[in-house]
């Protein structure tokens, strides 16, 4: 048995070195995104005046945007902005990025919360509901959606939503954001539909490991015990398993949020919405550079921060986990 | 458990309340218009975007000159101007009108018009506009009211210059280009108010508006909706009043609805299958012939317009809507036989391999692209289909006339000098065109010059009729068709005239039973 | 192949079976729809007639045709080749270069494993469709460069895979022994330690090939992945969403096609762990 300081510095030290690689990570990743999108070919300045760029316009432009600098020094004003916190300005709007960036993820954000919220009050009742009725015919039922969910491409799933509630029903408008300055109301209609199609999708996921995770802990011995002592089937059930089940539960839905997100730059285009998304595929194809080195380092550290934070979670709430 | 149920049950109600159409109704005098782009930036002497152009020009900035739908040009803030031919070229006189003033409150003065075409025409500003302006040597103030622009040669396009190119709104004195590009400002009937990227922009009724009358709205919300589906459906549940550049597919399904009404127009950009005509096989006229044979034009149509009385084939490099256009579709007709003959005569009996790219995100191209592959096809020349994205299709196609062939819409002025200078006259010190078109001939080239040196309307018309016949015979590119476009607006929304140039026309826009 | 028919007997045996046999008819059935496809199409899947475009299911045309007028059943028909080529090109790669990083990083001991596995932590960290947007970018849209740019995403989760497993057949006897022997490194690899690790590969691969298959759709669907005008199921749905309003039905059958295979393959894949992998059989 270890102290309780001996392990308090343990942790720490976990901590410590968990944090020095996310830097090193991050390091990495902005080198390489900011290589990468200049390697891409085709020119921002030629992509902005388009077919009516002369020469000497293009070479105006280009000065204007910075884009002349040696690369090396272009990286360095980009990291020192980062450090200091200004974003830049993309060279498509002319705007400050930090507001772009803003105003998108006022509908990502949404969207990908709702999507992650369907999914779990989706799938974790159904998973639950799998593991206790094992190999009846309720389970089958749902172990038939949740292999449909894993089959069906987000983005068809929200072809199919519009076909339905917009087309046929005209419930629904096909895609589009209402700001939520606007309305509020209209703003949380026009991203249900998306976050439907991903959080249904996601859904079979956290079905199919809620259930397998139930079916594990069910089986372990202190349930058996617990069930031995002649508590109640249902105590059992959400005092010692779901509660043992979660962790790995938790886990897998931290570890999806890189799938999510990258569903819902799918999912952006199929509804047209104005998401984080739909503005880093926009900017890779309009080559603003700015944009798609902040955006696509910012989707980055999401995922790697979540990443981070599941690991410590789990380090937390499983004592039992090495300290390796 | 219950918290689980308790969301399902919360995401049922939400639906449930969402779920029915919300109905917005625009408040009394505000128009709600969806367009497809985004503008790049809101100063037109920086930006050479179509969308900036399309939101501002005659709206919230004013040239000397305008034309009106019949394609007519008439003087705006300019009262009234004279030509004089000079020995060196020509001069033209404009009297302003008197009591104009700015959104800031100053007054127009000439001192602004040459301003104005002092920061289109600086080397530091480096406009991409100021190319057709080449031939204006200087901007004069004679008085408070009066400017006189000096060119060199006659310059006999000036004046449809002033009236439709980017960046000819006239800025007060001192105008910061920097500030322009977020908050124009210019004489117009509206008001710059905001601009929300990726959103919309909105504007104002100008309540000093120097013309009686105008405009009639007091407010317009221009929405950036990218999609066709989305703009559609805004319209049908009640969320735009107007929708701009409607694709065919989606105007189909308002006909017939007493609630709305569309407007069939076309966009004046001439669509084209572009050969390469400096590389073989295209640098051989009969190959060119035989391609412009093996297309067919109404199939074409059916397949991307999917209306044939929507359409509107074209035969050289000039949209229907140009007083100067000639119709030369009937020089070739849909013929494969005839195609094939062709071929066998330029030495390729068995056709022969080439590449087409496309454009995207121009999924009108592209889908046109896959058309004149399959016809081509028939006549044994079989096309790789290759789908650049915009940025490489500049590069490879427009930069480095690196292609065989392509499908692009070539955007088009009214006046015709501007559409012929850049594909047939422009060349490098080697003599090589500059155009993707990669086609010169010295001939044409002296025709395109007298052009721009005669005033007549009717002699011009006939040296652009010997222009358009030139171009065909030597089949430069096979001209496709005019894009069509269609305005879908509300019953409600009156007022509305179409263009000759990409502009929407705001000010006589207003609302039934607007009060 | 002759493991085939013992999988099959074997599934009869078990409940868990059902899966499996779906999942092989499933997959098999897309096999040979690919393989038909090669020498026969109702109609020719790329020649247009534009007068018969935009029309439903009728006796001529089962699943209708396109706004090109051409058959929706050939286009599905050719589109299976593109799908079944795409996951193949994209798991080999994955595997490929996976199970060399994963060996090597198991192999070896201290620096060049740590950065190994770094490395592959970061490759995972980048969303698979922003990670694809931007390979395709580079390189250009086209079906080869698609499936290059799956491929890459998913060397990580190989390397992964194969470390770990490597890590734990590593120390069980006869391996050491094998060591111990004197054989060398990748010789005792490839004689001992991949045959023991190859059924959680095949298993992953599988299931791999599915997520390949949904990444290309997605990929095309974005105009990214797509060779004209050959038949690609994600390109015909972006297709279908223009024609939505006039022709729906555009809009079901190549999903129906996506969501039948990517099906098989994970019924497949799920199958062949219960049968391959009996540690993991509870799970499922």
């Amino acid at each position: 048995m270890m102290s309780e300081d001996n392990e308090g510095v343990l942790v720490l030290a976990y901590f410590g070195r968990r944090f020095i690689g996310f830097l090193v990570t991050l390091f990495v990743v902005s080198l390489l995104v900011f290589l990468v999108i200049r390697v891409i070919p085709g020119d921002p300045a030629q992509i902005m005046l388009g077919t009516e760029a002369t020469p000497e316009s293009l070479a105006a432009l280009r000065e204007r945007l910075g884009l002349n600098a040696p690369l090396y020094v272009q990286y360095f004003i980009w990291i020192d902005g980062l450090l200091s916190g200004a974003l830049g300005e993309s060279l498509r709007y002319g705007v400050p990025i930090g507001k772009l960036v803003a105003t998108r993820f006022a509908v990502t954000g949404p969207l990908a919360l709702l999507a992650i919220a369907i999914a779990l009050g989706l799938g974790i009742p159904l998973g639950i509901y799998a593991a206790i009725h094992r190999n009846r015919f309720g389970d089958y039922g749902i172990m038939v959606f949740s292999q449909l969910g894993l089959a069906v491409p987000s983005f068809w799933a929200g072809i199919l939503l519009i076909l339905l509630f917009a087309v046929r029903l005209r419930w629904f408008s096909a895609g589009g954001f209402v700001p939520w300055s606007e309305s509020v109301p209209g703003a949380m209609k026009s991203i249900l539909l998306p976050s439907l199609a991903l959080g249904v999708i996601h859904a079979a996921v956290v079905t199919r490991l809620t259930r397998s995770t139930m079916l594990e802990v069910m089986n372990q011995e202190y349930i058996r015990t617990a069930r031995g002592k002649g508590l109640v089937e249902r105590m059992v059930l959400y005092k010692h398993a779901l509660r043992n089940a979660l962790i790995p539960i938790v886990t897998v839905v931290g570890l999806q949020f890189a799938s999510l997100l990258g569903g819902t730059i799918i999912i952006e285009n199929v509804f047209y919405l104005p998401g984080l998304g739909r503005l880093a595929y926009q900017a890779i194809s309009h080559r603003d550079l700015p944009v798609v080195q902040d955006v696509v380092l910012l989707i980055t550290v999401m995922v790697v921060v979540m990443n981070l934070l599941v690991d410590l979670s789990y380090v937390l709430l499983d004592p039992r986990i090495r300290l390796e | 458990m219950y918290r689980c149920c308790l969301v399902l049950l919360l995401m049922t109600i939400t639906l449930g309340l969402f779920g029915g159409a919300l109905n917005a109704q625009s408040p009394a005098g505000t128009l709600r218009v969806a367009i497809q782009g985004e503008p790049l930036g809101l100063n037109l002497i920086l930006t050479p975007s179509a969308e900036t152009y399309q939101i501002l020009m005659y709206n919230v900035v004013e040239p000397l000159l305008r034309y009106t739908e019949d394609g007519q040009l008439v003087p705006l803030l300019a009262a009234g101007y004279e030509v004089e031919e000079t020995e060196t070229g020509a001069q033209y006189t404009f009297r302003l009108r008197s009591g104009v003033k700015f959104h800031t409150g100053e007054t127009l003065t000439a001192e602004a018009v040459r301003y104005t075409f002092d920061r289109l025409l600086d080397p530091a500003v480096a406009s991409p506009n100021a190319a057709p302006f080449a031939f204006l040597r200087e901007v004069v103030v004679l008085d408070e009211l009066t400017v006189r622009f000096v060119t060199d040669g006659k310059a006999s396009p000036l004046l449809g210059y002033l009236a439709s190119g980017k960046g000819t709104g006239i800025i007060p004195v001192g105008s910061g280009m920097e500030a322009l590009r977020t908050h124009p400002i210019g004489t117009g009937p509206f008001e710059f108010d905001e601009w929300v990227p990726g959103d919309h922009i909105s504007l104002d009724r100008n309540p000093n508006y120097w013309r009686q009358g105008l405009p009639r709205l007091d407010k317009v919300i221009i929405k950036f909706i990218p999609d066709q589906a989305v703009s559609l459906a805004a319209l049908l549940a009640g969320d735009v009043d107007l929708v701009d550049k409607m694709v065919a597919e989606s105007a189909k399904q308002l006909e017939g609805d007493p609630r709305f009404k569309v407007v069939a127009g076309l966009m004046n950009v001439p669509q084209l299958l572009a050969m390469n005509n400096a590389r073989a096989p295209f640098d051989n006229v009969l190959v060119r012939r035989a391609v412009s044979y093996a297309v067919d034009r109404a199939e074409i149509i059916a397949g991307t317009v999917g209306r044939v009385q929507w359409g509107s084939p074209i035969g050289s490099h000039m949209g229907p809507l140009n007083p100067y256009y000639v119709d030369l579709v009937p020089m070739y007709p849909h013929d494969p036989a005839r195609a094939r003959q062709l071929l066998t005569q330029a030495g390729y009996p068995d056709g022969f391999e080439t590449k087409i790219y496309l454009p995207q995100p121009f999924e009108f191209h592209i889908h046109t692209g896959e058309i004149v592959a399959d016809q081509l096809r028939e006549v044994g020349i079989r096309c790789q289909l290759e789908v650049l994205e915009w940025g490489q299709w500049i590069e490879r196609v427009y930069k480095q006339w690196d292609y065989d062939m392509t499908v692009i819409g070539d955007d088009q002025g009214i006046e015709p000098a501007v559409n012929f200078t850049k594909p047939f006259e422009q060349v490098d010190k080697a003599g090589r065109s500059t155009y993707y078109f990669q086609y010169t001939n010295p001939f044409l080239r002296r025709l395109l010059v007298q052009g721009r040196d005669t005033f007549d309307v009717e002699k011009r018309k006939v040296i652009y009729a010997m222009v358009q016949t030139i171009i065909a015979s030597d089949a430069v590119a096979v001209w496709i068709q005019d894009i069509p476009q269609f305005e879908a607006m509300r019953a409600q929304v009156m007022g509305y005239r179409q263009l000759p140039i990409y502009v929407l026309d705001l000010a006589p826009i207003h609302l039934e039973n607007q009060p | 192949m002759v493991i085939l028919p013992t999988l099959i007997r074997s599934a009869r045996r078990s409940r868990k079976g059902v899966n499996l046999m779906l999942g092989i008819t499933l997959v098999g059935i897309v096999l040979i729809t690919a393989g038909i496809s090669w020498v026969y199409t109702p109609y020719d899947p790329i020649e247009m007639s534009i007068p018969e475009r935009l029309q439903g299911p009728s006796g001529a045309h089962l699943l209708g045709t396109d706004q090109y007028g051409r058959d929706v059943l050939s286009r599905i028909m050719q589109g299976a080749q593109n799908s079944l080529l795409v996951g193949i090109v994209a798991v080999g790669i994955g595997m490929t270069v996976g199970i060399f990083i994963g060996g090597w990083s198991a192999f070896s001991t201290g620096w060049s494993d740590e950065v190994l596995m770094r490395a592959m932590d970061i490759l995972y960290a980048f969303p698979a469709v922003l990670n694809a947007i931007l390979f395709v970018t580079l390189l250009g849209p086209g079906v080869i460069n698609a499936m290059i740019a799956i491929g890459i995403h998913n060397i990580p989760i190989f390397a992964r895979l194969a470390r770990g497993n490597i890590l734990a057949v590593r120390e069980e006897e006869y391996v050491m022994a094998a060591y111990a022997l004197g054989r060398g490194r990748w010789s005792t690899a490839s004689r001992h330690v991949l045959p023991n690790i190859l059924p959680a590969l095949i298993v992953q691969g599988t299931i791999q090939f599915a997520v390949a298959i949904l990444a290309e759709a997605g990929l095309s669907y974005l105009g990214l992945g797509t060779q004209l005008p050959y038949a690609s199921w994600g390109r015909m749905l972006r297709e279908a969403q223009i024609f939505m309003g006039t022709a729906p039905c555009l809009a079901l059958f190549p999903g129906l096609a996506i969501a039948l295979t990517v099906l098989g393959l994970n019924l497949l894949g799920d199958g062949l762990r219960d049968q391959l992998d009996p540690r993991l059989a509870n799970t499922g």
